[in-house]
């Protein structure tokens, strides 16, 4: 069954500066979405608001065609994978994957992702920053949520891990909704499904790469390949 | 469809696997406080005491300039950080009380 969360109206302020102005997204399962950016655009704005650590403005939300009455609610049908390592940092590695994801099977796809079985034995601070990062992805996306919020997976982490990302991402999309930024935009032109664009707190659709060149994102077309 | 999500989505006794991670987290920055006030002060009962108060407060307090982002770990699992801190809080308190009456009694 496909899901489908709706943004509506979303805006937020720092004091004077608007940084999300009515900003509407529709996010099915099925699909990646991705986001680009510079940096400061409101990214990272735009899902903490959705999920409830920062206050918005203004947000209608959506799941399935109901309306959420309570958008502090919102963070309970979405995975969050924010820029920075959230794992408890003294947890062996084997024991954070069966701490945090219950079903077995689930368990078994992060235990054989490639690159997890050196990992296994060791403590969470025992791991590289990289590997962190990819740990982390995993055990997000291995989560039950309908919809995943993916801030910056790709950054710090090495190009083999990047690629193991987006083959996750593509193996994982049918059941989930996901949503990605990051400033790795040809990571994200090569997963997404939809591109969207915020700038001056608007977020706008990208329908070819040149549209990126177009709205001051990037320099020149030489860099898009 | 929504409702019934929301209502399943609740605290179920499978989360608290994931806040004891929490809870030992922030109480062994607690216990520290406890223990040292005891070595200094050669107080038991007010070495609970702190226990049960102050040394929460000063556990979150070192929790969120340390592992602040870490709260979001605990959040993917439905668990909000007023309901880490509210939950934690209250069962040291009600720990530092049980300990504190039975110490009373003893002497």
């Amino acid at each position: 069954m496909v899901h489908k969360l709706i943004i509506d109206s979303l805006s937020h302020s720092f004091g004077k500066k608007a940084v999300l102005s009515n900003v509407h997204l529709e996010i099915a399962t099925g699909n990646i979405t991705g986001i680009l950016g510079r940096n400061g655009s409101g990214k990272t704005t735009l899902f903490k608001t959705v999920i409830g650590t920062l206050k918005p403005s203004s947000l209608h939300a959506y799941l399935d065609g109901e309306i959420i009455q309570n958008n502090t609610d919102l963070y309970r049908f979405i995975g969050f994978h924010p820029q920075e390592i959230i794992l408890p940092q003294g947890v062996l590695v084997s024991k954070l994957i069966t701490m945090y994801i219950l079903n077995g099977d689930d368990q078994n796809k992060i235990f054989y992702a490639p690159g997890v079985y050196d990992m296994q034995s060791k403590r969470v601070y025992q791991l590289s920053h990289g590997q962190q990062r990819y740990l982390q992805f995993l055990l997000i996306l291995n989560l039950k949520h309908s919809f995943i919020f993916l801030d910056e997976p790709f950054s710090m982490v090495e190009p083999i891990y990047r690629s193991f990302i987006k083959d996750k991402l593509v193996e994982y999309k049918n059941d989930k909704g996901i949503i990605i930024t990051d400033h790795y935009y040809l990571d994200i032109l090569d997963v997404s499904d939809k591109i969207y664009l915020i700038k001056n707190g608007e977020i706008s659709p990208i329908n070819k790469p040149e549209d990126l060149i177009s709205n001051g994102y990037l320099a020149d077309k030489s860099i898009l390949f | 469809m929504l409702e019934n999500r929301v209502k399943y989505s609740y605290i179920t006794p499978l989360m608290y696997r994931i806040f004891f991670r929490f809870y030992f987290d922030v109480t062994r920055y607690n216990a520290v406080f406890c223990i040292v006030y005891f070595l200094v002060m050669k107080n038991m009962l007010g070495a609970f005491l702190i226990f049960g108060i102050f040394g929460n407060v000063g556990a979150f307090l070192i929790y969120k300039y340390f592992q602040d982002v870490e709260y979001y770990f605990y959040l993917n699992w439905g668990l909000s950080k007023r309901f880490l801190i509210i939950r934690t809080f209250s069962i040291n308190l009600i720990l530092s009380i049980i300990i504190i009456v039975v110490l009373w009694c003893i002497s």
